[in-house]
């Protein structure tokens, strides 16, 4: 069994005469791991509630804009295979370093962050051609003004996770070229990075698609 | 980190085309006129979350109450809210107009 906490015996502390064991955490996982998937949960129900309110502007709504009339399929289809694939090489990427090979590991580690840049390359021309059209906050051609608003701020938020995603795979990936970042740093760079691929596969489908 | 939590880079190969393919599913569904259109998509969307969580973010490998807390906990809470806002929002706004 993992984290199985040893307590030593105190001289003279009443009820620690002899050693025990701490029993092990229900969830027994790493400390760091358990705290990613804590941001990771409050960071999902953020986008949750964004899709919730999406939904409900959707539902109440008499009209709603036909997506397929402003944004183009293969478009849209190019970037989630861009995002699916970055976190399938990030995955590959910590095995390799797990198993202790080097150079795979850099290989696909930097194909992960051309990936990340390249998606984020895509939005902003995409967010660029849905303003041409003549979208804005609180308006826009297609006459129901929160779709435009919606939109926005979700891609908008999901947007600035890959902006950060990226610098901390940079950064971390600096680190890890001094020899200063561990495997399970490593590691949760690559859980937090899968986990806006995530949000994107729920925002592609609730968006775009349905 | 445990020995047994080692993937093989075919493990990913497979996922990896298991959710091009639905990706590519996903956008031809969506411009079809299917009569289970939009039920077809969640499924399909919830298939891709899973390979995601489960293969990418290492939930496979985490004991059951953390996976349970992760995966109920976000996907009830979504649920209510979306219901709740649904169901109270719509009589309010049939209150105001």
């Amino acid at each position: 069994m993992q984290n199985v906490r040893k307590i030593e015996p105190i001289e003279g502390v009443h009820g620690l005469e002899e050693p025990f064991e701490m029993a092990p955490s229900a969830f027994s996982a790493n400390r760091k791991t358990l705290m990613m998937w804590v941001f990771i949960i409050s960071d999902a129900l953020l986008f949750g509630s964004f899709l919730a309110a999406y939904g409900f502007e959707r539902f109440i709504s008499p009209t709603w804009p036909d997506r397929w009339k402003i944004f183009e399929p293969g478009y849209l289809a190019a970037m989630t295979v861009l995002l699916l694939s970055s976190s399938t090489l990030m995955a590959v990427a910590v095995e390799s370093l797990k198993q202790g090979l080097k150079g795979r590991f850099a290989l696909f580690y930097t194909l992960t962050i051309a990936c990340g840049i390249v998606f984020l390359g895509m939005q902003a021309h995409e967010w660029a051609h849905f303003i041409g059209e003549g979208a804005r906050l609180s308006s826009n051609p297609w006459g129901v003004p929160l779709f435009s608003a919606l939109f926005f701020l979700i891609t908008g938020f999901h947007g600035f996770h890959v902006f950060t995603g990226v610098l901390v795979l940079i950064i971390v990936g600096l680190l890890s070229l001094l020899g200063k970042a561990s495997t399970d740093t490593v590691e949760l760079t690559g859980m937090y990075w899968s986990f806006v691929d995530l949000v994107w596969v729920f925002i592609f489908a609730t968006i775009y698609l349905l | 980190m445990e020995k047994q939590d080692y993937v093989s880079a075919k493990t990913f190969l497979v996922v990896w085309a298991i959710l091009m393919i639905l990706t590519f599913l996903l956008v031809e569904t969506s411009l079809s006129t299917l009569p289970m259109k939009d039920f077809l998509i969640v499924i399909m969307m919830l298939a891709q979350a899973y390979l995601v969580s489960f293969y990418f973010m290492h939930l496979r490998f985490e004991k059951l109450p953390l996976i349970l807390s992760v995966v109920l906990g976000v996907l009830l809470t979504v649920l209510l809210l979306y219901f709740v806002i649904i169901w109270d929002g719509t009589r309010i706004v049939k209150l105001t107009s």
